[in-house]
């Protein structure tokens, strides 16, 4: 267990962790209706600070992620209007987006980069923000080193400015991304101002077959749902071929939730979440004592959600994605869609409108190129493969050649 | 957030439709980590001439204009991109009030966020407008949020629509977190009894 040095410059209060056991993550019994609630309801609930109908809920927020892209104008608002981080000891820093993957001993070598990682360095230094900076053992992307120190914990409501947040739904919190703004919301208010998202089981029973992925099983989720079809919803993961996946494997899943258009992912906590926490550096000192208030957050049987779909772990295959979102994607073993029936989809619109740009608006061959014309041009052709759609995308560049001499004839 | 309550300055006048958030503020200043400094950058494709000087065309360039804080334009000002850079490099600059027959949804919404009143008039009106800033420039106006009126120094009193809520919000100054802050005791009372979560440092 790694300690931090007594004489840290940004030192920042202790917490006893014994005010947390008391009441963090449980399930309130005040709660007056026995109505079995989902863990999404648990959680919500838990975090309510102030409701009035048709308007957003006042949600408290456990503990806010920071990275140097999506902070330093909330840092700035907070300075212009003169006010500080409500809760520093629940918000924790690391620069993770614009990181050199070697030599990180030497300068940042682009300046806007650079200018972010140091920027984060004052804010952290300024309003009493733990960070873990380059250099640390702990640094990491930010969605990882919260799983990795034990800060990411069963019934907790977690926020970063950044959509992967859903990742630490794998822990059974409730995690999702959020703007600059809200960012700044939520380091002078400790909470967020937020709809109540619709709740969506996706359960998956049976063992997933040898050599399918927990990356497989979620992109095939999504190719059920389509990247939208999650919008609006909060995802809770079930079924035995979940339970059986390790932390690093629903981590994987509810990393990509977002892919699916959903803000939020989650997986009820159970032995291996648990076995996962204990020992972490932020894990709770009466480690059992809060194992024994996390059990009462999964799902209570009878409860239900506004959306269930059921699939069979022994029907999934290893997913290939063949287009230009995560939700175009098939099994290993069947085919990519006839293009013919998105003729008339976006690629089409996409050609169309090349098409338009060639015979009208680029300037001559050099430019042509330099912005990129050379790649849209195959893009266009690509999507007109067969039949009918080729039959056009082939017309298409004959007008184009022959209204463009000057425009290069390769990609048409 | 600053309050709004009245305001009294010089109108610089842009017989333009269909201003975009692109031409408010072009898109390579948007790299920058502050929310302020974008002053220097409004219209800047317009403001300035390739070599950097000022392009004496230019409306805000006119000697009359000089400290101008009242925006007056055509239909559709700030339409295009989400970006909330155009309001901020707006207010940067020192404008406190656009005036036009219509705005752009999400840069109307991000001038109350950012305590600038955005003032809907019809074509008419502000064709009156026009033809005043014209003829007794510089030419000044006062505005009352409390009463709601826009007038000048030549007789000219026009009263205007403002949601009741956003009104309230620009008076006493209140952008989301001040809002979120006035129930800072329920968070308080939250606080303890929740407890905080165990990040311990």
């Amino acid at each position: 267990m790694i300690r931090w040095p007594d004489n840290s410059s940004n030192a920042v209060p202790r917490i006893a962790h014994q005010s947390f056991l008391k009441s963090h993550s449980m399930p309130q019994t005040d709660t007056k209706s026995p109505r079995p609630r989902t863990l999404f309801e648990k959680i919500w609930d838990n975090h309510v600070v102030h409701d009035e109908p048709g308007q957003q809920t006042m949600l408290y927020i456990d503990l806010q992620l920071v990275h140097e892209v999506t902070s330093a104008q909330a840092f700035e608002g907070l300075r212009l209007a003169g006010r500080r981080v409500r809760r520093p000891n629940l918000t924790v820093a690391t620069p993770d987006h614009n990181v050199p993957t070697s030599d990180r001993g030497l300068p940042i070598a682009d300046p806007i980069s650079r200018k972010q990682v140091d920027t984060l360095r004052q804010n952290c230094k300024e309003f009493g923000i733990r960070i873990y900076d380059l250099g640390d053992p702990q640094q990491g992307i930010v969605h990882i080193i919260g799983p990795e120190l034990g800060l990411t914990q069963p019934g907790m409501t977690i926020v970063c400015g950044d959509s992967h947040t859903s990742t630490h739904g794998a822990f059974g919190a409730l995690a999702f991304g959020i703007g600059t703004s809200e960012v700044e919301h939520v380091l002078a208010t400790q909470t967020l101002l937020q709809y109540k998202p619709k709740t969506c089981e996706l359960r998956i029973d049976g063992r997933l077959p040898l050599g399918v992925t927990a990356k497989d099983l979620v992109l095939f989720l999504i190719g059920k749902l389509t990247a939208s079809g999650g919008s609006g919803y909060c995802l809770e993961y079930t079924g035995s071929a979940v339970r059986a996946l390790s932390m690093e494997q629903r981590m994987t899943v509810c990393n990509m939730s977002i892919e699916a258009g959903a803000r939020a992912g989650m997986i009820a906590p159970d032995e291996t979440t648990y076995n996962y926490l204990r020992g972490r550096q932020f894990a709770p000192k009466d480690f059992d004592a809060a194992v024994a208030k996390w059990r009462e957050l999964p799902s209570d049987p009878g409860a239900t959600y506004d959306r269930v779909e059921i699939y069979d772990a022994a029907d999934i295959e290893p997913q290939v994605t063949w287009g230009t979102n995560p939700g175009q994607v098939v099994s290993v073993g069947q085919r990519v869609p006839d293009p013919q029936q998105f003729d008339s989809d976006d690629g089409h619109n996409l050609a169309h409108s090349r098409v338009h740009w060639l015979l009208h608006e680029c300037p001559d061959r050099r430019p042509a190129r330099r912005r990129g014309g050379g790649a849209r041009v195959s893009r266009f052709r690509a999507c007109g493969r067969h039949g009918g759609a080729r039959q056009r995308a082939s017309e298409a560049a004959g007008r184009v050649r022959r209204a463009r001499p000057d425009l290069p004839r390769r990609g048409l | 957030m600053k309050p709004f309550t009245t305001h009294s300055g010089t109108v610089v006048a842009m017989d333009r439709a269909n201003v975009d958030t692109d031409q408010i503020i072009p898109k390579q200043f948007l790299k920058r980590i502050e929310r302020t400094g974008f002053g220097q950058f409004l219209f800047f494709d317009w403001r300035f001439l390739e070599d950097g000087s000022p392009n004496p065309e230019f409306e805000l360039n006119q000697p009359l204009a000089a400290g101008a804080s009242i925006l007056l334009a055509r239909r559709n000002f700030g339409s295009g991109s989400s970006r909330e850079h155009a309001p901020w490099a707006l207010d940067d600059y020192g404008i406190r009030v656009v005036i036009a027959p219509s705005f752009a949804d999400i840069f109307y919404n991000n001038c109350f966020k950012n305590g600038m009143l955005p003032i809907v008039f019809t074509d008419a009106q502000v064709e009156e407008l026009f033809q005043r800033a014209a003829k007794h420039a510089p030419y000044q106006l006062h505005i009352d949020l409390n009463n709601q009126t826009v007038s000048d120094d030549h007789g000219l009193n026009y009263p205007f629509e403002v949601q009741s809520f956003r009104r309230h919000c620009l008076l006493h100054g209140l952008d989301d977190i001040g809002l979120t802050l006035k129930h800072e005791p329920k968070i308080a009372e939250f606080e303890a009894r929740h407890g905080q979560a165990p990040v311990a440092i």
